[in-house]
């Protein structure tokens, strides 16, 4: 085949022979020359107020050349649409996978031992970890603020309505786990002063801009004084759409005037955000035929002590809860809860996994309530050519039927010259 | 004993952000000697997207892949990108370059047109890395020629910008309903399992997943993305889970021997993997965005497989060895009793 | 004193320096464990002693009727021993589903039974052999019952200065061993079983030794299971009353892996299977250890 028949041709990527020989440059391979190490003192609490933080004995100890701590971060909250997450924990810790303060040292050993030696003293506060029990709001996560901190809202036609007119109903409760992205390459980040005065901040990031634009805030400084690099990323997987040690990094070069590096140890790596856990509750009116005249459903997500991505994932999964099928009538209430438990952020699937898990587990539910076989009830249900979301918007789902068709005819072939199964 | 079921999950999922703007930018110059930069906000964060977006370019310029760079992951010296994210990047990333590209394009023929002494280069095609009429294929060119004439002799270097961001619009805030995305993508897949009833082992013994994503613009990326997301899946329908601290707070297992993700001996041999290829008429080449959702209905298909399998319905993941064990002594209690 | 590192370059070097440093010494052939300790922090600060360059102590072989097998054999060399195939399937099968290819190169046999975790793979099969340790010092050398090997989590029999050379059984193959993990590679047993039986013409099993692994603060012998299963067929009845048996032969705990019930009914049905698998009935019926 000709060269320039580039697209539609299993073409190897471009880095294949570098990646496999192991020359790629990822961020943990950038070594610059009068670099410190920086190590992160984490909260012994999941809830709790600061009374003071010491790091006079970190100062002091070998090869320590900056601490920093909250005071030393220009603006300290954060968020796309909340500001409600700390750089650096100040009066309150929210969870336990809250900083509390960072340590630079000539070497990766030196600024672990230092970051022990910080005396932190808290006044324990009751923490509140399951979301359900957030939602009476008798312990606040963030003052001034229910733990509701998000009710978003989907009304489609009239379920009322629909599951009057219903010959049977079908509820379900259905729920998943917190999980982590587990990218080969853990989060890193580097930075440096150019002599120019630029801020040169090298990060594993999947959304750059979206990443500079927090650290403009929390730095005070424009697109100037600030750049962001992405060198190599070993998989992010949502993971590394929030901001987590760039800061640190950050502030500790503009502190001691030298490139500072960080790379999470795999424990750290599991407390950046986390895909948040839903309690999901279904309820579905049929017709005996098993046309679906209405769908109810009910979400809780924990969003842990931030709202982080947990709305903007929040309503990418009410859009989706539904399923892909024709039901005239939706409606869909989701709840975004703060908690003191491990923070909740985007993961392949935004939200989604969660509800498909829901609405594919319910639909063989319902089909096993009716006595149809679940494909079948696939069949009479799934979204034809034109297919109406939850939304009211009107999609080109041509290829929801194609794939449904396309997978059992291959699962039947896959069939074909095997042995018949064990009993 | 080992008993063995199938079950099914379909899904669908957009292409981009929620109901806001979300932007791809894309520069491009085609350099004197032929070859071109493409400068893009997207990140490639392993998915392969520089190779994919480079070919779009190449393609539409008519360059090999080998004559296309990449410049990436750079606030400074790349446009705006909303961010590898929401399985946007093909799809919105994608057509933005394809824009820029045709741009660039234009002007490129526009060089050779001047050059032959055409009125206008309506009738220029390029192929082979040559550029020749369409109905005088003796009058050509290559494409160096036609971008070193328009730099050094026109003295007009051939740059070219151009954006993307798909047309949505925000929900209604009381109802919900609006237009939050401009295209989707759907997905079937169906899991074969083996349970056995004296440990709660699921072994996922087949995996069948049709995906659509438009035309393929590279079927290697596509593959690897699904099986990729397939085995995700797994891990997030048996194997993986974050424990805390009830009581305390604090996560129990931030560890890779006690978070448990899949080995490549808890995946199935058997993955059938195929696209139904419609074109996206919207999509860069007719394509859409595959990778982010391929884990959706990996989980929800092996759940309902076990059901299939034991009559055990479990309702909250993972289905791990100790809960599907349980659920079958439950179910053996209530069968006998 | 931080940690220091000495290679021995032979058996009476290994010696010598393991009487010198006493309890500040520390034995590493593998590594596979005591590396990732030492990356968590959780291993006091010692005198590294390193046997992974002794040869000697590679080895296995046939002697008088008993497999003798160097304290250094790698787990990978298990997995490939025709011998262990044949003779030993208990502690082949258990070689090959031990850990991940890549560990199961380094892993060692002494290093598996010596570093005394509950979860050993390799403590089952041994027990169900009834082996023995050859355990070594500077002045000379004994044979421990290796039923008397283990006394703890993370704990032996073994006195400052020693070293186990090797270990040696009377190999049987009509034997089997069968894990479940939470997943089929690297896993940690949840639950690990290996069963010896000898068979008499008519399928009487006149002897049987089972032992089990993960249910207690040791690898054990499931006596109480044997003494059901002794003396007669492996039929339904018979193997019924060996798993109600079985649960006064562990101590099973609740961890993070796995809960304490889990443990009880795995162990029950993993014995089941182990003794048929053993008996070479329904080989290789399951899942789990295939």
């Amino acid at each position: 085949m000709s060269e320039y028949q580039v697209l539609g041709v299993r073409t190897p990527r471009t880095d294949a022979l570098l990646e496999a020989s192991g020359q790629v440059v990822y961020g943990a391979d950038i070594v610059y020359p009068d670099m410190l190490y920086a190590a992160a003192r984490y909260s012994d609490y999941a809830h709790a107020r600061i009374l003071s933080v010491d790091v006079s004995e970190a100062e002091r100890s070998p090869g320590v050349r900056g601490v920093i701590t909250a005071k030393d971060v220009p603006v300290n909250r954060f968020g796309y649409k909340f500001q409600d997450q700390p750089v650096l924990a100040d009066y309150k810790v929210y969870c336990k996978q809250d900083a509390i303060a960072v340590v630079a040292a000539d070497t990766e050993a030196q600024a672990q031992l230092a970051a022990e030696k910080i005396r932190v003293e808290y006044e324990p506060l009751t923490p509140v970890l399951d979301p359900v029990e957030a939602m009476k709001d008798e312990v606040l996560v963030q003052e001034g603020s229910s733990n509701v901190v998000a009710h978003i809202k989907l009304r489609k036609g009239d379920v009322g309505a629909g599951f009057a007119a219903a010959d049977k109903i079908v509820e379900e409760e259905l729920s998943t786990q917190k999980v982590e992205h587990v990218p080969l390459e853990p989060h890193v980040a580097l930075s440096e002063l150019r002599p120019d005065g630029q801020l040169v901040i090298t990060t594993s990031t999947s959304r750059a801009f979206a990443y500079i634009t927090q650290l403009l805030k929390i730095l005070r400084m424009d697109m100037t004084r600030l750049r962001v690099l992405t060198p190599a990323v070993g998989g992010a997987f949502g993971g590394k759409n929030d901001v987590s040690l760039e800061p640190w990094v950050a502030l500790l070069t503009l502190k001691t005037g030298r490139p500072v590096k960080m790379v999470f140890s795999r424990k750290e790596e599991f407390f950046t955000t986390l895909r948040h856990p839903y309690r999901m509750k279904y309820k579905t009116g049929l017709k005996r035929d098993g046309a679906i005249l209405a769908r109810k459903i009910e979400i809780i997500s924990d969003s842990g002590p931030y709202v982080c991505l947990g709305k903007d994932t929040l309503t990418k999964a009410s859009v989706h809860a539904a399923g892909p099928y024709n039901i005239p009538n939706i409606s869909v209430d989701s709840y975004l809860v703060y908690t003191n438990s491990a923070l909740g952020g985007a993961m392949r699937g935004f939200g989604v996994p969660q509800v498909a898990f829901a609405h594919e587990v319910h639909t063989d539910t319902i089909a096993h309530e009716l006595g149809m076989d679940p494909v079948e009830f696939r069949r009479k249900n799934l979204f034809y050519d034109r297919g109406e979301a939850a939304t009211g918007q009107l999609l080109d789902s041509r290829a929801m039927r194609a794939t449904f068709e396309r997978a059992l005819e291959l699962e039947k072939k896959s069939n074909e010259g095997r042995e018949e199964p064990r009993a | 004993m080992i008993k063995k079921g199938t079950g099914m999950a379909c899904m669908f999922y957009p292409n981009g952000s929620t109901g806001k703007a979300n932007p791809a930018g894309a520069f491009i110059k085609i350099n004197h000697d032929g070859t071109a930069v493409l400068n893009i906000g997207a990140t490639d964060i392993g998915q392969g997207s520089n190779t994919c977006m480079a070919q779009i370019a190449a393609q539409e310029m008519g360059l090999k892949l080998s004559q296309v760079r990449v410049v990436t992951g750079d606030t400074e010296l790349t446009p705006y990108d909303a961010g590898t994210g929401a399985c946007r990047v093909t799809y919105i990333a994608g057509n933005a370059v394809q824009k820029t590209a045709r741009k660039a394009k234009r002007l490129l023929l526009d060089a050779a047109a001047r050059k032959m002494g055409l009125i206008h280069s309506g009738q220029l095609v390029i192929e082979e890395g040559e550029i020749f009429l369409r109905y005088w294929p003796a009058k050509r060119m290559t494409i160096a020629e036609a971008a070193t004439y328009s730099e050094r002799i026109l003295g007009q270097p051939i740059i070219a910008v151009d954006s993307y961001s798909p047309a949505t619009m925000p929900l209604e805030e009381e109802s919900g309903q609006g237009m939050p995305f401009e295209v989707s993508i759907y997905a079937t897949q169906i899991a074969e399992v083996e349970v056995d009833t004296d440990t709660g082992e699921v072994k996922v013994t087949k995996l069948v997943a049709v995906h659509d994503c438009g035309k393929m613009l590279n079927p290697m990326l596509v593959e690897g993305q699904i099986e990729g997301g397939v085995v995700t899946g797994i891990g997030y329908g048996l194997y993986e889970q974050i424990i805390e601290d009830p009581v305390e707070g604090g996560i129990r297992n931030p560890s890779l021997a006690t978070y448990q993700i899949p080995t490549s001996l808890d995946v199935p041999e058997d993955m059938v993997i195929d696209c139904v290829e419609i074109p996206e008429e919207k999509g860069p080449y007719g394509a859409k965005g595959v990778s982010e959702p391929t884990c959706n209905p990996t989980a929800p298909a092996i759940i309902n497989a076990i059901y299939n399998a034991t009559g055990v319905r479990i309702r909250d993941l993972p289905a791990t060895r100790e809960k599907v064990l349980f659920a079958l002594r439950e179910l053996e209690r209530k069968e006998e009793g | 004193m931080g940690y220091q590192f000495i290679t021995a370059d032979s058996v009476p070097h290994a010696l010598e320096l393991l009487e010198r440093y006493g309890r500040d010494a520390r034995v590493i052939c593998g590594g596979t464990d005591l590396m990732v300790r030492l990356h968590l922090k959780r291993l006091p600060e010692c005198v590294f002693i390193n046997i992974r360059n002794l040869e000697e102590l590679r080895y296995i072989r046939e002697e008088d009727g008993m497999v003798c097998i160097g304290a250094g054999t790698t787990l990978s060399t298990l997995e490939n021993s025709l011998l262990l195939l044949g003779k030993a399937p208990a502690l082949f099968q258990a070689a090959q589903v031990f850990a991940d290819p890549n560990v199961r190169h380094s892993a060692t046999v002494g290093g598996n039974i010596g570093n005394a975790s509950p979860s050993a793979d390799s403590a089952p099969p041994l027990l169900a052999f009834d082996g023995q340790v050859v355990v070594a010092r500077k002045d000379g050398r004994r044979l421990l019952p290796i039923r008397e090997f283990f006394t703890g989590v993370g704990r032996t029999a073994l006195e400052p200065g020693e070293l186990v050379t090797e270990v040696r059984f009377k190999p049987n193959p009509d034997s089997a061993f069968v894990k479940v993990g939470l997943r089929n590679a690297m896993a940690i047993s949840v639950v690990n079983i290996a069963a010896s039986v000898d068979l008499a013409q008519d399928g009487t099993m006149k002897d049987v030794r089972i032992a089990v692994g993960a249910v207690a603060p040791t690898p054990v012998r499931a006596v109480c299971a044997e003494n059901c299963l002794r003396g007669r067929r492996p039929e339904e009845a018979v193997i019924r009353q060996a798993m109600d048996a079985i649960q006064t032969d562990i101590k099973p705990i609740t961890d993070v892996r796995a809960s304490e019930r889990y443990r009880r009914i795995v162990a029950e049905n993993m014995m089941r299977r182990v003794v048929l698998k053993a008996c070479r009935i329904c080989e290789n019926e399951g899942g789990a250890g295939r």
